[in-house]
């Protein structure tokens, strides 16, 4: 049977009461309320005010990112060079084992204007 | 001098756009070094879709042109040839329509000038029968339907 708390407060009849007494904040009954109640008290209210200014922060940053990433992206279609149907990402390079390989390049290439150049890389 | 050549070659086909255009860049290891990194690294310099490089470590390219040119030399190199859209290789490849070297002493063609050859090349693209022109040789379409008579 619980008596009550050791310092003298009013004493209580089942644990639900006590219970209730801990966790009702501004009850005259629970000032005597264990530091672990308080503490917690305090942790949920320092991480709402975290949350808070995350959410502050996040705001201020989407407000200048967003413009900002829309008109880069603006001016970048409009700087953007235009792409050379012709441009290719990288060009093959293609080991000559026979010159029946250039003959076939060659022939494929029948009816278009064709130029050959040999030349040494270094 | 074989870098100002290929410098050339791509000057030429950047002022000249026409898909009806291939090149056809083969390297040939004729001073030695590091000739494929440096053939992979020109070739990377000027990514274009009408071209085909070509990394020709036996000189086989050199060899078969020296027979065609007779530039007097072991092997053809720092020649730049152009063949016209009728070109056809039957055993061996015909003679170039038109050619220029980068060569000493060799008569049979003219130094390599970038800008006449551009004009070439571009005059033997004019040659070439536009499609449009092929296209506006058919009949035109036109509706057989008789008039209805008044």
């Amino acid at each position: 049977m619980f008596d009550g708390p050791p310092h003298g407060g009013r004493p209580r009849s089942t644990l639900a009461s006590i219970n209730m007494a801990l966790l009702t904040e501004g009850d005259p009954l629970t000032t005597t309320r264990p530091c672990y109640v308080l503490r917690e008290k305090k942790m949920r209210e320092r991480h709402a005010d975290r949350l808070k200014l995350r959410f502050a922060i996040a705001t201020l940053i989407a407000s200048a990112a967003i413009p900002l990433g829309v008109s880069l992206l603006a001016n970048a279609d409009v700087q953007r060079p235009a792409r050379s149907q012709t441009r290719i990402s990288r060009p093959r390079l293609v080991e000559l084992r026979s010159i029946d390989q250039l003959k076939e390049v060659f022939e494929r290439d029948g009816g278009k204007v064709r130029l050959v150049a040999l030349v040494s890389p270094t | 001098m074989c870098r100002w050549g290929f410098s050339n070659v791509v000057k030429t086909l950047k002022s000249v756009g026409d898909e009806r255009v291939r090149a056809y860049i083969v390297w040939l290891p004729i001073f030695g070094g590091d000739f494929k990194g440096e053939a992979r690294k020109l070739s990377d310099s000027f990514p274009d879709k009408r071209v085909s490089y070509l990394l020709d470590p036996e000189s086989l390219s050199g060899n078969l042109w020296e027979r065609i040119l007779k530039t007097e030399r072991e092997i053809a190199w720092d020649v730049y040839l152009l063949y016209g859209a009728g070109a056809h290789w039957e055993k061996e490849p015909p003679q170039p329509d038109f050619w220029m070297h980068q060569l000493d002493g060799v008569t049979k063609a003219p130094r390599l000038d970038q800008p006449e050859f551009t004009a070439k090349l571009k005059e033997m693209l004019s040659e070439i029968k536009p499609l449009i022109s092929q296209r506006s040789t058919k009949a035109p379409i036109v509706s057989t339907r008789a008039e209805p008579s008044q």
